[in-house]
């Protein structure tokens, strides 16, 4: 989240797993740095020791010189555009961003091996100084990468990336994946580079210090310095215009975002060969969308990557993926969900490759809509006592072992048990509603429900009083309501989940649960109370449940749970939940965010599910250090840390 | 193989009879079954049938099996004395799965044939007793409805609607009597000229009588046909909506379904999950192209020898 | 004859144009304006609005069908914003690669299915009759992407004599000729929806002919079975074949859906799948109308070649 859109969360895991939709977001960087990440592995003793690692990460080995490396993306899920300004319908598909980072160096980035928090080792910038009552931000940036026209990523550099985004956002907010009304970039009054590695913000409202570096600065891949010598053109071979000039950055951002939207351009345009990163991008194959790119011998960075080539390629479908695995053609997989991968387990490991998983930051939830108005369900849903027995009937560590088979974290809230973070609440990690079917139904009964187990649950006690259903129910109300849930030719879990959800909660308290599967982009656009479009639908659904979103390493729920928040798809509505996700994002306290996520697990504004596992598979060829494979289950890539095995 | 259009190309065009010679002889229907079963693969095929029938209606008795509670931790077991065919990802026992699979697949089958039956004949009968532009017309509907390949239809509303076994039936249904109207139209364009309907009408027949009982009753040989091979088609149908990621949702489950979302079972050793599945819908499908093609060269005797 | 092909070609014609019609209602119904791909789930009323109106959404259905129809006339498909190429570079990036593996699996049936039906109706009711009507029924009966994930496990994945799917090179024609083991799998699985049907077919169109009076004739001539068989039998049995093969084109752009997605072969169908998924409308619209122009075309080809061919048929 982050980012997002601002802020927080910004982007919608949506999609999760696959990833196939999911805005995913980049995140972070590692940082770390690889000397400690390799310690921590050596001591550990075996990978398996982590705490939330499925099986094995890949072993170290020693580094070859030369080789190419294969990476595998699924269709559907390949990069929607090359230029580091991602619009709001691109970042639908996470890999834009990884395959952008693979280029272009963001200015934040994480995370650092399993801590979820930046790793300014593999950052542009260096940590921000905050001051003038956190309105004055200072981002001082290491001085060691160059363009690959040999000029050095400078000061202008991070000036002329936010240009752009301005004159981007003022066009049209959806310009700007990372958007969220108010912020970045609207909230920056100033943008100046006092010296040649210093940039300095003044922002027009204070904002809490660890939001503004975790959740926008950091948002994934939101703020990438550009080669502001190289691209301040508005044409091929056009005059370079002064950027700074909003006029100027309007035109330049209408000509780089056209370019970088046509995919034909990628391959093609020499401007997207000026790069800062690892690798700089050869040929982009229209058709399928695979890539090749080539180690960029100007890489400021350290390490320097080993090997001559990263490529990308991509596989129709999970199945496929699989099946070019066990032929030995594919070096490091795509994330996997857990129920395909996991029975592969015995014959991928004979075919010569590691499987490992842990969880990404975010949440799974399934969203609960407070406006439809089908069997009264928006009253029903408004009682926090009826949000509190659903959670009840949900049995997690049943779910983990056996729709899992234990690769995914539990999670009771925003933010789940693992990975760690250090604004984790107790209550992410010890559920405040453990699964007791029981309690659910007492919690019903003493509202006033007439529960009958394996039948039709309906109110017995209308009224507003104790004891009684609520407001808007009237007597003979039943508890029932649709769910639709992501179709599993994208993702299976999801639809298991939903199939044992609802048959636990007939079973146990007569609570009829509709079920059907809809694709993702339906889920996301229309059945969006936040969405003009999705107002024709809004009765059409009771939840929804297609992934979950990402979180930012400051883990607001802000754009989520907020009044009007751009993801707040099911319009959840609630004056103390506001004011938690003001102080996070406004206040100054750095456990803001811990005190809303306790909120959140508390009034449960929506079910929160298991936080599954990214599985990937990689080929026994290939090593790497143990937070590099640490990064990838965060949708992240840090190529220069992969190398070919002698 | 007219009649067994290949998979998605709904207008091949049936042969059935557009016309044939006619004589009125009653033993048409005893020839037609005489011929029927000196058919051993359609005899074969229609024990398929009826046994399948049994197995997935009256098995649930013998073998009761829980099929309504998930219980994930008994997912994806393999088979044993207490699972013959072991569980699935939902905990439920696969053995009695097919069975209720088998229900809805049977289900969805007969409900889309009966559907499209009704539709395709009423509006073919409509078009051939009318005539003149009203009749090319509604055929050039038809045609165009022809033109559209079905799966395409079904994946497009099935973005937008639930996929239930009555709203996937309706929508199979409603989007297959094409072929049926065209049979029909053209039986009635044969048997309208006919002696025995001038006969009726010269004595006096109402026009909705003369449908009744003289023309639906006449066309019912290519229906009955194209009845058989609806059903097998709409159980594939059904079959790759569950592969496409639209089939039935939980706590319906149909063969289709099942074997679409078992994709993955086939290389990760979980064969349970599919094979067994994939087997039923096979025979069950063949069955009924077999008695299909069986049927429509025994009523090919009997329009023969009239 | 020329008065019958006009009247043929008018009314496919009118039988295309209602497809385009027809499927345009569907999807919008379906789908609606596709304004929110283009401008992102968030963008304002007030931007919704302009751009619909530029766009032509915010006119009466019956008009935006006109103008769909009217742009489809003059090959105008409109614009993936999904994919920000416009529809007519997406089907021309694709439409190769699909005629290659269709064209390819429907000769490779043609072969299999016109000597096995010629021969099941020499010794019909035989054993062998039996037996491979048996093959064929079970082959058609058969999902095919069942079918190809059972052949992906055994041919690939067992016994390593294909590979389990196209290689991400094989982006051209040239390139799925040169590697024919790559296209083995695909042309084969998509050929077996085919076979049956075909095989079929033939074999009844030849029990029909030989029941005809040439054949007869010519057996009283005194001609050897061999001769018999192939002067006749199969030049006469054969005809028929021609309205088959022009009607199974569509099918097999049905087939493509299932057999590219399982095999990573990328084409229409591949194109039509994913943009089910992310609900790209105009790329399903268009995918739509050109299997129904196929189809149309494939009837009134058929109907022509059959005209054509057999004397015996009157035109009216």
């Amino acid at each position: 989240m982050r980012s997002s859109w601002g802020s927080t969360f910004g982007a919608a895991r949506w999609g999760r797993a696959v990833g196939r939709t999911g805005a995913q977001r980049s995140r972070r960087v590692f940082v770390g740095g690889a000397v400690a990440a390799v310690a921590l592995l050596t001591s550990v003793g075996s990978a398996g020791a982590v705490t939330g690692l499925f099986g094995a990460l890949p072993s170290a080995g020693t580094a070859a010189t030369g080789g190419t490396i294969t990476f595998g993306y699924l269709t559907g899920a390949t990069p929607l555009t090359v230029f580091p300004i991602t619009s709001d319908a691109q970042a639908s598909v996470y890999t834009s961003f990884e395959f952008q980072y693979d280029f272009w160096v963001p200015l934040y980035n994480g995370p650092d091996g399993q801590n979820q928090e930046i790793d300014y080792a593999v950052s542009v910038g260096k940590k921000p100084i905050f001051s003038d009552g956190n309105k004055t931000v200072t981002i001082p940036l290491n001085s060691n990468y160059k363009w690959s026209n040999g000029q050095p990523v400078d000061a202008n550099d991070l000036v002329f990336d936010v240009d752009l985004i301005q004159a981007a956002v003022k066009e049209t907010p959806a310009n700007f994946s990372s958007f969220t009304p108010g912020l970045f970039p609207q909230n920056i009054t100033s943008i100046s580079a006092p010296s040649k590695y210093t940039v300095v913000i003044h922002l027009a409202k204070a904002l809490n210090p660890d939001f503004f570096l975790n959740d926008e600065l950091e948002s994934e891949g939101a703020i990438v310095p550009l080669p502001s010598t190289a691209w301040n053109i508005a044409a091929a071979g056009g005059p370079h215009l002064n950027y700074t000039i909003p006029a100027n950055a309007k035109k330049i951002y209408d000509y780089l975002e056209k370019l970088g939207s046509s995919i034909s351009s990628f391959g093609t345009s020499p401007l997207w060969r000026i790069a800062d990163g690892p690798f700089v991008l050869k040929t982009f194959n229209a058709s399928n969308s695979s890539w090749t790119s080539t180690r960029n011998p100007d890489f400021g960075g350290s390490p320097k990557p080993a090997y001559n080539a990263l490529d990308g390629v991509t596989y129709t479908s999970q199945t496929a993926m699989i099946n070019a695995l066990k032929t030995g053609a594919l070096d490091i997989s795509t994330n996997f969900d857990p129920s395909t991968i996991i029975p592969q387990v015995p014959s991928l490991k004979a075919a010569g490759y590691s499987v490992y998983g842990y969880p990404d930051l975010g949440l799974t939830d399934a969203i609960f809509n407070f406006k439809d108005t089908t069997d009264h369900f928006n009253s029903v849903i408004a009682q926090p006592y009826a949000r509190q027995a659903l959670a009840y009937l949900e049995d997690e560590p049943a779910y983990i072992t056996g729709i899992f088979k234990g690769a995914a974290g539990a999670a009771y809230g925003p933010v789940p048990s693992v990975p760690p973070t250090p604004f984790t609440p107790a209550d992410s990690v010890n559920p405040l509603y453990p699964y007791s079917p029981s309690k659910a139904v007492a919690l019903l009964k003493s509202h006033g429900w007439n529960v009958v187990p394996g039948g039709q649950t309906t109110c017995a006690k209308p009224g507003t009083g104790a004891g009684e259903c609520g407001p808007g129910i009237p007597k003979g109300t039943p508890f029932k309501f649709s769910w639709a849930y992501l179709t599993p030719a994208t993702q299976a879990f999801e639809s298991v989940i939903s199939e044992a959800f609802a048959s636990e909660a007939k079973a146990a308290a007569g609570i009829n649960i509709a079920l059907s599967a809809k694709a993702f982009n339906f889920l996301f656009g229309n059945y969006n109370d936040a969405n003009p479009a999705g107002a024709k639908y809004t009765n059409d659904w009771g939840v929804e449940f297609f992934g979950g979103f990402t979180d930012d390493y400051w883990p607001t729920t802000n754009s989520l749970f907020n009044t009007g928040g751009t993801y707040n798809q099911g319009d959840f509505d609630n004056a103390t939940m506001n004011q938690l996700i003001h102080n996070s994002v406004y206040g100054t306290s750095t456990s803001a965010v811990t005190q809303e996520a306790s909120y959140v697990a508390k009034t449960v504004p929506a079910l929160f599910a298991p936080n599954p596992d990214l599985v990937y598979a990689v080929s026994n060829k290939i090593g790497g250090t143990a937070a590099s494979w640490f990064a990838l289950t965060q949708y992240q890539t840090f190529p220069e840390y992969w190398y070919v095995k002698k | 193989m007219e009649g067994v259009p290949p998979f998605g190309s709904p207008n091949i065009p049936t042969t059935a009879p557009e016309g044939g010679e006619v004589a009125l002889i009653t033993s048409g229907w005893r020839l037609a079954a005489h011929e029927f079963f000196s058919n051993r693969l359609a005899v074969v095929g229609l024990g398929i049938i009826v046994f399948f029938i049994v197995f997935c209606f009256l098995g649930p008795i013998v073998y009761p099996t829980n099929q309504t509670l998930t219980q994930p931790l008994l997912s994806d077991m393999a088979p044993a004395a207490a699972h013959l065919l072991g569980t699935d990802d939902n905990g439920f026992d696969e053995f009695g799965r097919i069975m209720v699979g088998g229900q809805t697949a049977l289900e969805i089958g007969f409900f889309a044939a009966f559907m499209a039956t009704v539709i395709g004949t009423l509006y073919g009968a409509l078009a051939g007793l009318v005539g003149g532009i009203v009749d090319a017309v509604l055929m050039r509907f038809v045609d165009i409805l022809l033109s559209i390949p079905l799966l395409f239809i079904v994946l497009i509303l099935a973005t937008r609607y639930h996929a239930t076994l009555i709203s996937q039936s309706l929508i199979i249904g409603l989007f297959s009597w094409q072929a049926p109207s065209r049979l029909v139209r053209g039986e009635v364009l044969t048997l309208r000229v006919r002696d025995f309907v001038t006969a009726a009408r010269i004595m006096g027949g109402t026009r909705r009588r003369l449908i009744l009982r003289h023309l639906i009753p006449n066309a019912l040989s290519v229906v009955i046909v194209n009845i058989t091979f609806l059903i097998a088609d709409s159980i594939l149908l059904i079959a790759y909506l569950g592969f496409l990621g639209f089939g039935l949702a939980y706590p319906t489950a149909s063969w289709g379904d099942m074997l679409g979302n078992a994709q993955d079972a086939v290389s990760s050793g979980y064969w349970w999950l599919v094979y067994p599945v994939g087997a039923c819908l096979v025979l069950v499908v063949m069955a009924c192209n077999l008695v299909g093609d069986a049927l429509r060269d025994a009523f090919d005797v009997r329009l023969r020898k009239r | 004859m020329t008065g019958y092909i006009i009247r043929r070609c008018v009314a496919a014609v009118i039988i295309a144009i209602g497809v385009a019609a027809v499927s345009y209602a569907l999807l919008n119904f379906a789908g609606g304006s596709p304004v929110y791909a283009a401008l992102g789930t968030h963008a304002n009323p007030k931007a919704v609005a302009q751009w619909n109106r530029v766009h032509g959404f915010d006119k009466p259905l019956i008009v935006q069908i006109g103008n769909y129809v009217w742009n489809a006339v003059q090959l105008k498909f409109g614009y993936s914003y999904k994919q920000g190429q416009s529809v007519a570079a997406l089907l021309d990036e694709n439409a190769g690669r699909t005629a290659y593996l269709s064209g390819s699996a429907l000769v490779l049936a043609l072969i299999i299915a016109l000597p096995l039906g010629i021969a099941q109706a020499v010794k019909r009711n035989s054993v062998s009759d039996y037996a491979a009507t048996a093959i064929t029924f079970t082959l058609y009966s058969m999902p095919a992407f069942f079918l190809g994930l059972i052949l992906i496990q055994f041919f690939a994945l067992d016994l390593h004599i294909f590979p389990p799917l196209v290689s991400s090179n094989v982006t051209s024609v040239w390139a799925s000729f040169t590697h024919p083991a790559q296209l083995t799998l695909p042309i084969v699985t998509l050929a077996a929806l085919t076979v049956a049907g075909f095989s079929r077919y033939m074999r009844s169109s030849a029990l029909d002919a030989l029941a005809q009076d040439y054949i007869r004739l010519a057996r009283a001539k005194g001609l050897s079975e061999r001769v018999v068989l192939a002067r006749h039998l199969v030049r006469n049995a054969c005809l028929p074949m021609i309205t088959l093969v022009g009607l199974a084109i569509p099918g097999l752009l049905a087939g493509n859906i299932i057999t590219e997605t399982l095999y990573n072969y990328p084409g229409l169908g591949l194109l039509f799948y994913n943009a089910l998924q992310g609900l790209d409308y105009p790329v399903l619209l268009a995918y739509t109308l050109i299997g129904g122009v196929l189809t149309v075309t494939g009837n009134l080809v058929a109907d022509i070649a059959v005209a054509a061919a057999d004397p015996r048929i009157r035109l009216g």
